[in-house]
């Protein structure tokens, strides 16, 4: 080492130099650090270092342009579904006659469930509630062309020879063919077919009858006449005084779920309008009564036990071994026309909050504001060569990526609590319920909001350490993957999270808190799901959003302290990520 | 002047144990390349106490010098250190230095105290303490009328005095100044020269670069010359100037006359011989270059002739540079 003080000389520096000190001798040296300095520099006052980045990136995205322009578009976006939802919530549901039994079929006046009460046929406008209905005891076979005896006979066909013919009884019924003064039969009755009720001679001096007729003789088809047919049996309950037309309105809403998920009973329901407990006794004479299946309805098969579990017009809830609800199977007409008010706009509500909640708040929110935000948190600083006037400071780079990342979230985070207080608050003060206020909905609410932290971290500092990776191409690998996170988040909620690929994103994990907050707030999720999805297809909107969470069957908490789990795990390794490469990058 | 930490607070988060035996700056054997480029090539000085310029062309890497001692760049051969710390794996040292970059770019949004105050915070300053700080060296600067305008409306001038109130509002020990005059105005050049003389007349260590030999003049004795990378020279510039006097010197003088003028000039015993190079110019050669300065307003003067402007073409740093190169051959 050569000694040189200032004096008059200039030293040329030979290809191998000395260090070669250039201490003033007028200037006082300075002085070297003690070794643990970084204690006593770089940890000392970290909070007000943490403080200080924290509020400065909070200020440069406050003064960025873009961070307006997705701030109002995501405001816009719960602005406009909120809107939606309550038109729907204020509209209320159009009640729907979901099984159909308000319609009056054969035009009669009577609505179809009224008739099926009576047992009368909707499809036949001469039988109708109190008019009496014929109940088959056999038929005329193919190869038969007529029979002989004394009965009751409906068809459409010809009397050959007779003893007896009897006056139709006292009945409101129209489909009694009318006897005693027969007239002879038109061309067209003579060469095609008669009304219901008609009856008249033909030129071979035959009787012709379309309809009920009591006969002591041989009735019979005619081979060339396609449309001809005959049974005979008993002719029952017919009413003497007029039953009265029940509005259409009655069958509608007209048989509610009659349900209680946390009794546990695996037998429930009730037909709350009376058409699977109808009154039976009408055909009690009848040899049908020893065979369960009736045909009461021209075209209508019914078991009254579909189900199969023993128990006519009960509605069986299946459970599995652990206890779970995994299906309810009503028998046919038993709790099949629940109002929509109870209902679907119960369902569609809870739809709704875990609809905005899982699309708008993770999906969209959650992986754009932070795609656009976050990617160049540490990039854009290398990238404009301001870098240096951050981390040229006693503070570990490591330390300035995790500052910077909360940076980011002080503004995103109060972004997404605001946006979730306003809309929770909205859908729970407008949402349906006897109660001024859902204030169950709040724990969903509340979750969605730390989950919704929860993703914006996991993404912000993702799209950050790929920032700082690849400052060229950070930003298109922070694309591609969250094109890959929108996929597998759709991904996950159509495969009712069970896909496996999809536990490799960040979204997945999203979901399976909010399933399981949903689960934590609403118990009786399940039963709405299986409900939605099984038995009553015009209310899908919560069983497409909600999914029974996967991780702990059975235990929402246990799967939200799971997935919440992962997704800090995954945001730690993703820190480490950051830190590691952001330590080892110059800045150029 | 830079504020006094007792001025401004009892925090003070840059004290610490004195240890006087290790320079600000220590390189040893450093070299830096990017790729086939060589940036830094095996560099060994040590540096301590007052202002140091660091002379060199553009590209001579005065920068990748300053980039490696800040941290910026990791050496790719070598040993750095910063008051004995190793810069690159250790921040520490950070606390203790003031760095100005030669890049333009600051955050235009923010107003001038706005951007010292918040990057004083970065040293563990309070609040407070930070905003006096900022009001501390924004005087310091002559900045303090615009202390609370938006960077972004600042001339080229008040842009690099800002830069340099942020790297002194730690009160540094060590403040390393990369091209602070490049692009400025004579008058905002000549109230950062004083304020670079202050800092470096205050004791502290000083680092300044400059492509323009002048400038580097004005402001500091003590020099470090890099050419391609390599440390070419470094003492005293008296010495250097001392060289460049026992050169041949040219002084090119722009005028109608050049004719008369040369007649007069040829007197002058110090005068070698004389050129026209222009049909307006006169060029004089001499030894003894402040001998000639020193007689020729009078001679002007009193011949009456008019004279343009008067130039030193051998003295800037390109001459220096091929004097030196010659030597070092």
């Amino acid at each position: 080492m050569t000694e040189k003080t200032r004096d008059q000389d200039l030293t040329l520096v030979s290809d191998q130099q000395p260090i070669s000190p250039l201490q003033g001798t007028s200037n006082p040296p300075v002085s070297a650090l003690p070794d643990r300095i970084i204690l006593n520099s770089v940890w000392s006052g970290l909070d007000r270092k943490a403080g200080a980045i924290i509020e400065f990136t909070a200020r440069q995205l406050r003064v960025r342009a873009s961070t307006w322009v997705i701030g109002g578009v995501g405001f816009l976006l719960m602005v406009l579904l909120l809107a939606t939802y309550a038109e729907a919530m204020v509209e209320g549901i159009e009640p729907v006659d979901d099984d159909g039994d308000s319609e009056d079929w054969d035009e009669d006046g009577y609505p179809l469930g009224q008739e099926r009460k009576w047992g009368t046929s909707d499809w036949n406008s001469a039988e109708f509630p109190g008019s009496g209905v014929f109940v088959s005891d056999e038929w005329l076979n193919w190869n038969e062309a007529n029979h002989t005896g004394n009965h009751t006979y409906r068809g459409n066909a010809i009397i050959e020879s007779y003893t007896w013919i009897g006056n139709p009884p006292n009945t409101l019924n129209k489909g009694w063919a009318q006897v005693g003064n027969f007239t002879d039969c038109t061309d067209y009755e003579e060469e095609y077919d008669l009304q219901i009720g008609r009856s008249c001679l033909t030129s071979q001096g035959t009787i012709r009858f379309n309809g009920l007729i009591q006969v002591n003789g041989t009735v019979g088809v005619e081979s060339e006449k396609w449309y001809q047919y005959l049974e005979w049996g008993d002719f029952v309950g017919a009413s003497e005084t007029p039953i009265p037309q029940d509005p259409r309105s009655m069958y509608i809403d007209e048989d509610g779920f009659d349900i209680d998920v946390s009794s546990g009973n695996t037998s429930q329901g009730f037909d709350d309008d009376g058409d699977c407990l109808r009154d039976w006794d009408i055909i009690a004479d009848s040899s049908f009564t020893s065979n369960p299946q009736f045909f009461w309805d021209d075209s209508f098969s019914f078991n009254s036990d579909s189900n199969r579990n023993g128990i006519s017009c009960d509605v069986e809830l299946v459970y599995d071994e652990q206890g779970n609800l995994v299906s309810i199977e009503a028998d046919q007409l038993v709790d099949e026309d629940p109002s929509e008010d109870e209902f679907v706009l119960e369902s569609l509500h809870r739809g709704f909050v875990l609809a905005v909640g899982k699309v708008a708040f993770l999906f969209l929110l959650g992986i754009f504001i932070p795609l656009f935000l976050a990617t160049g948190l540490i990039r854009d600083e290398m990238a404009s060569g301001t870098m240096y006037y951050l981390v040229g400071k006693p503070i570990h780079r490591a330390e300035f990526f995790v500052y910077r990342i909360l940076g980011f979230m002080s503004i995103a985070a109060p972004y997404m609590i605001i946006l979730a207080i306003l809309v929770g608050l909205v859908t729970s003060f407008i949402g349906p319920g006897d109660s001024i206020f859902r204030f169950e909905d709040l724990t969903v609410w509340l979750i969605i909001g730390i989950t919704s932290a929860l993703v914006l971290l996991a993404y912000s500092t993702t799209f950050s350490a790929l920032g700082v990776i690849s400052k060229k191409f950070g930003i298109y690998i922070a694309m591609v993957m969250g094109v890959w996170e929108f996929i597998m988040a759709f991904f996950s909620l159509l495969s009712s999270g069970q896909s496996i690929v999809a536990w490799l994103s960040i979204s997945h994990w999203g979901l399976e808190m909010v399933n399981s907050a949903a689960l934590i707030a609403w118990p009786d999720s399940g039963y709405y799901d299986i409900i939605g999805s099984g038995l009553f297809n015009s209310s899908v909107v919560f069983s497409i959003f909600w999914n029974e969470p996967v991780m702990v069957p059975g235990s929402p908490i246990a799967s939200l302290l799971v997935s919440s789990f992962v997704l800090l795990l995954y945001i730690g390794i993703w820190i480490l990520i950051g830190q590691s490469f952001l330590g080892r990058r110059e800045i150029d | 002047m830079i504020p006094d930490p007792e001025q401004v607070g009892e925090h003070t988060p840059t004290s610490i144990q004195v240890d006087n035996s290790v320079p600000a700056v220590m390189l040893d054997h450093v070299s830096k390349w990017y790729g086939q480029v060589i940036g830094l090539n095996d560099v060994s000085l040590a540096i301590g106490g007052g202002v140091t310029g660091i002379l060199g062309p553009n590209g001579a890497g005065k920068s990748t010098l300053f980039k490696i001692l800040v941290g910026r760049l990791k050496p790719s051969q070598g040993t750095v250190r910063l008051f004995g710390i190793d810069p690159w794996r250790n921040p520490a040292p950070y606390s203790r230095v003031g760095y100005v970059s030669e890049g333009e770019k600051l955050y235009d949004w923010m107003t001038g105290h706005d951007f010292v105050s918040t990057l004083a915070r970065l040293y563990g300053f309070t609040r407070d303490e930070a905003s006096a700080r900022a009001d501390h060296v924004l005087e310091f600067v002559n900045l303090s009328d615009v202390a609370h305008k938006q960077i972004g409306k600042y001339s080229k001038g008040m842009r690099q005095r800002v830069k340099i109130a942020h790297a002194l509002v730690n009160d540094p020990d060590l403040i390393i100044l990369d091209e602070p005059l490049q692009g400025c105005d004579p008058v905002a050049r000549t109230t950062i020269m004083n304020v670079i003389r202050e800092i470096g007349g205050m004791g502290k260590t000083v680092i300044v670069s400059s492509h323009i030999l002048s400038e580097i003049e004005r402001i500091t004795e003590q020099i470090v010359i890099l050419h391609n990378g390599r440390l070419l020279a470094l003492g005293n510039l008296h010495a250097i100037r001392g060289m460049l006097d026992k050169h041949p010197h040219r002084i090119l003088l722009t005028t109608d006359t050049p004719r008369e003028l040369a007649a007069r000039t040829l007197v002058v015993e110090e005068v070698h011989g004389v050129r026209f190079p222009h049909p307006h110019q006169l060029e004089i050669q001499t030894n003894d270059l402040d001998a000639v300065h020193s007689v020729l307003p009078t001679l002007i003067t009193s011949s009456g002739l008019r004279v343009s402007s008067i130039q030193n073409p051998d003295d800037n740093l390109e001459s220096l540079l091929a004097y030196l190169m010659e030597g070092r051959a």
